[in-house]
């Protein structure tokens, strides 16, 4: 498990945390004890063995973020290539990332499968894999969202 | 007293610019310019058989050799909305200045260098054609057919790169044989000759230029031969694609729009496309 995946896991954990409801009945003192137990050592370990969360609101980055947050300060106006590859790539959760990248593959996929020029075809082919290793997350196929992940770092890798 | 090597530099620059093979300074300096002029003059000598008494492919004054053929340059981007395919604009310079705005210099510029070594050649007539010559947009395929229409035999469209604000290159894309490219050794002889002149030129004033080479894997719309005009029968019209630079990255930024030599620099860009054309008109007469 990679970094990123045990950030995202610990945020989605912390945001569970905040939605814990008190169950009925009341759980005893040692369960509760054991459950907050339980809890510190899932945030402290990053543990692997739990699942990964299927909830949309879940906090997000993507790989160019990673790679390239200087790019993302919205110098580029919306509905430009450049201005809508950079916001869905700025988005920081899942549900905002995948209805972004959506909109950025709806509206400069070509729809006569034609590029403009050499920007257009990176930005497209690598606004794919980013939906991909979305949809990966989204599904819990944590080792295919990495292999996704390590395709966009060798493209990254080959552009410097 | 004898002659320092960079008088004799002197005299042979001066002698290849009597001859029309160089307009470059006459400092004594041996750059690429010097290189490039000498190698066409080498090329002109080893093409002469006096012996045999054939066709000679020269203006018989024995200056370069006449060039005639139709060129359409094709700024890319331009006006304010998307039209078939092609954005109004794409990347922007590190300080602001549009790709659009850079592809319509750079594009004027070439034509001009075109011009102007065409009339400084005996006997050669080159019809140079921009598919815009202000902030207009055009569909791709009404870029391309522009080159259909003018009957050309080069189509260069112009583009400049962008990506992270920090990577550099120079590269060159022709549409691939599996997406319907009929002459495509043609264009890569084109794109070859292009990519080289220009990371040349640039490399002139920079030496971090890299080459990124001519790749021919893009679905470049521009350069469908379609629209071109070019089919397996009749494929006159070689074609490619430049990106010159990676614009967003500030010392290209530097380089072509802000430095003190950004004006050189695009003269020397566009004389070295310019070059390039004409080596491939001659080298396809
Ligand atoms: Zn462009």
């Amino acid at each position: 498990m990679t970094c990123v995946q045990m950030r995202e896991h610990k945020r989605f954990k912390a945001k569970k945390q905040t939605r814990i409801r008190i169950p009925t009945p009341p759980m005893t003192n040692r369960t509760t004890m054991n459950l907050t137990i339980a809890l510190v050592v899932l945030l402290l370990t990053g543990c692997t063995s739990v699942e990964e969360s299927t909830d949309i609101t879940s906090a997000y980055r993507s790989v160019w973020a990673e790679l390239y947050p200087d790019t993302l300060a919205g110098q580029h106006a919306e509905g430009t290539l450049y201005g809508d590859f950079y916001s869905a790539a700025a988005s920081d959760t899942r549900i905002v990332a995948e209805r972004r990248w959506e909109k950025f593959l709806s509206d400069w996929m070509p729809g006569n499968a034609a590029f403009e020029d050499a920007s257009h075809a990176r930005f497209v082919n690598w606004a794919k894999l980013e939906i991909q290793r979305l949809r990966y997350l989204k599904h819990k196929n944590i080792a295919a969202a990495e292999t996704t992940s390590k395709r966009l770092r060798q493209i990254a890798a080959d552009m410097e | 007293m004898s002659a320092s090597t960079k008088d004799i530099k002197k005299l042979a620059q001066a002698f290849l610019r009597d001859q029309g093979y160089y307009r470059g300074d006459i400092d004594g300096m041996w750059g690429t310019l010097s290189n490039r002029a000498f190698k066409r003059y080498s090329d002109y000598l080893s093409s002469l058989d006096l012996d045999i008494g054939g066709e000679r492919p020269v203006a018989e004054d024995g200056v370069a050799d006449a060039v005639s053929g139709i060129v359409v340059i094709d700024p890319g981007h331009g006006g304010n909305r998307k039209i078939g395919g092609s954005s109004p604009n794409n990347a922007t310079s590190a300080s602001g200045v549009l790709e659009k705005t850079m592809t319509l210099d750079l594009a004027k510029r070439v034509q001009k260098q075109l011009k102007a070594l065409s009339s400084g050649i005996p006997g050669s007539g080159i019809k140079v054609h921009l598919t815009r010559s202000g902030d207009t947009n055009l569909g791709l395929s009404d870029r391309a057919q522009v080159a259909a229409k003018k009957d050309a035999d080069v189509f260069v469209s112009i583009h400049f790169n962008g990506f992270n604000g920090s990577v550099r290159g120079t590269e060159t894309l022709i549409l691939s044989t599996e997406k319907g490219n009929v002459n495509e050794r043609e264009d890569r002889e084109l794109a070859q000759r292009i990519q080289s002149a220009m990371l040349a030129a640039i490399r002139r004033f920079d030496a971090n230029a890299r080459d990124r080479g001519v790749k021919n894997n893009r679905r470049l719309g521009v350069l469908s031969d379609i629209s071109l005009g070019n089919t397996r029968g009749e494929s006159k019209t070689r074609a490619c694609l430049i990106e010159v630079e990676f614009i967003d990255t500030p010392a290209v930024d530097e380089l072509l729009n802000t430095g003190p030599n950004a004006n050189e620099v695009r003269n020397a860009v566009a004389e070295a496309i310019a070059e390039a054309i004409i080596d491939d008109l001659r080298a396809n007469a």
